[in-house]
């Protein structure tokens, strides 16, 4: 049984689908009808884990799309990311990565917090800088080496 | 105890008087390298170029320092060189990784068991597993036993898919050459599946004071040295997925990409045990910066 949840909601050419759970061998994308859309908006943000076969039934699936429809990755939680620098064809050429989560550390609190970024807000691969969510301290340290996490964003459109 | 003999090759002489002294406590006499090795002489050599500057034949008894901080990069010379055994040079405990290998590879530390690479543990949870209907959802609960307070934000989550990997690939592709229905193999992995009789897979989850560690134990000794190794070549070369029947061909190179320790127990036909190690780090930018420490023991090499 998938323990993938899918969430689809079409407003005249654009479909939006937010994911919720495990992406794993079960995940079953097929029911994503994306015919009737030229933008379709996956967010990420519920994924608790995708495994070595669930990247396989992504990739599959991004690959069957139609070519003229476009895609946007939003809300992309670390793990998602990292599949994304990692794994080639798990980022569909010409789509556009519109958000996604990094890490901070706030040296003030000593806590570790996962900050939704704008892709346009990461210039030259650099990390923006944040307040802490939880104390206010400003700025926080970026907890990931830039050059790898931002990896993805040296193709963008 | 006996004193164990091995050699290093280091051109860092304060690095190199150091570990003598240290290790001596541990009863292993560091000696300098010299050309008239024995094959059965344990040889720590400090960097691949140090390593490129011997003409000797390795043996299965290198361990390899890195100081390269590319896994792909440590990979393709591991590779290259038939190394077993590569430690990453930013551990939080560099000796203690040291000096475990040395004594495993002498005999002096059990072969079998997380126990071998960890030091007084603080909590263990275990779990026999023998059909994979039910195994992801208890491993899940296991994982979360454990406390993680001194670690960075998410080692849950390297530990949710380090064991969904293993315990699959334990449950899918071990029975293989054990089977007289081998044709079928590999088995679609939408397809549940039982082990038979006393088969078992075991996991581990244990915590010490600088690591945590999961170990997944199968009792078919299928994962050779050759089928690990081509494997990861074939991943750090192409990034990508194989379409296939059975799994992705994945697994590994996640697993080795999010390991700070990987290291894999092997008895041909008898049993295979994968150990994955987080090291304790509050700040997940210092746990990606610690090169990969992998090592592949072989019962038949100690």
């Amino acid at each position: 049984m998938s323990k993938l949840k899918i969430e689809k909601h079409l407003d005249h050419t654009t479909l939006t689908v937010k994911l919720h759970g495990i992406i794993d061998e079960d995940a079953n994308f097929k029911n994503i009808n994306e015919t009737k859309a030229s933008l379709i908006v996956m967010d990420f943000s519920g994924i608790s884990m995708i495994n070595s076969c669930g990247i396989r039934e992504w990739i599959n699936f991004i690959s069957q799309l139609s070519v003229q429809s476009k895609m946007i990755y939003q809300n992309c939680p670390q793990i998602i990311i990292e599949q994304i620098n990692m794994v080639h064809g798990f980022f569909r050429p010409g789509s556009v990565i519109e958000s996604f989560y990094a890490p901070y550390f706030c040296e003030s609190c000593d806590t570790e917090s996962k900050i939704l970024l704008k892709s346009e807000e990461v210039k030259s691969q650099e990390a923006p800088q944040v307040k802490c969510p939880n104390c206010g301290a400003s700025p926080m340290e970026f907890d990931a080496i830039e050059a790898q996490y931002f990896n993805f964003l040296k193709n963008r459109n | 105890m006996s004193v164990v003999k091995t050699k290093i090759l280091s051109s860092n002489e304060t690095f190199r008087e150091d570990l003598k002294k240290e290790l001596l406590g541990h009863s292993i006499n560091l000696q300098n390298y010299s050309e008239n090795m024995s094959e059965d002489d344990i040889l720590l050599v400090d960097g691949f170029e140090e390593l490129e500057s011997i003409k000797s034949k390795f043996s299965n008894k290198v361990i390899l320092l890195s100081h390269r901080p590319s896994n792909e990069e440590n990979f393709n010379l591991i590779h290259k060189f038939n190394i077993k055994h590569l430690i990453g040079i930013k551990s939080n405990n560099l000796r203690g990784e040291i000096i475990s290998v040395i004594k495993k590879l002498n005999g002096h530390k059990g072969f079998w068991g997380i126990e071998s690479h960890l030091g007084d543990i603080k909590q263990k949870e275990t779990l026999s597993i023998s059909e994979s209907r039910i195994s992801s959802h208890d491993v899940s609960r296991l994982i979360r036993k454990i406390d993680y307070s001194d670690y960075f934000d998410s080692p849950v989550d390297y530990l949710d898919l380090v064991a969904n990997e293993l315990v699959s690939n334990a449950l899918y592709n071990g029975p293989e050459q054990k089977r007289e229905d081998y044709l079928k193999y590999p088995i679609d992995r939408t397809s549940p599946v039982s082990l038979k009789g006393t088969e078992l897979v075991n996991f581990t989850i244990a915590r010490d004071d600088n690591a945590i560690a999961i170990c997944v134990q199968d009792c078919f000794g299928a994962l050779t040295s050759q089928k690990v190794m081509n494997n990861l070549q074939r991943s750090f070369q192409e990034k990508t997925v194989q379409q296939k029947k059975g799994g992705a061909g994945l697994g590994l190179y996640l697993i080795y990409s999010h390991a700070n320790q990987l290291i894999f127990n092997f008895e041909s036909g008898r049993k295979t045990e994968v150990i994955f190690i987080i090291e304790k780090n509050k700040r997940y930018k210092a746990y990606k910066e610690r090169i990969t420490s992998f090592h592949y023991f072989d019962k038949g090499d100690i």
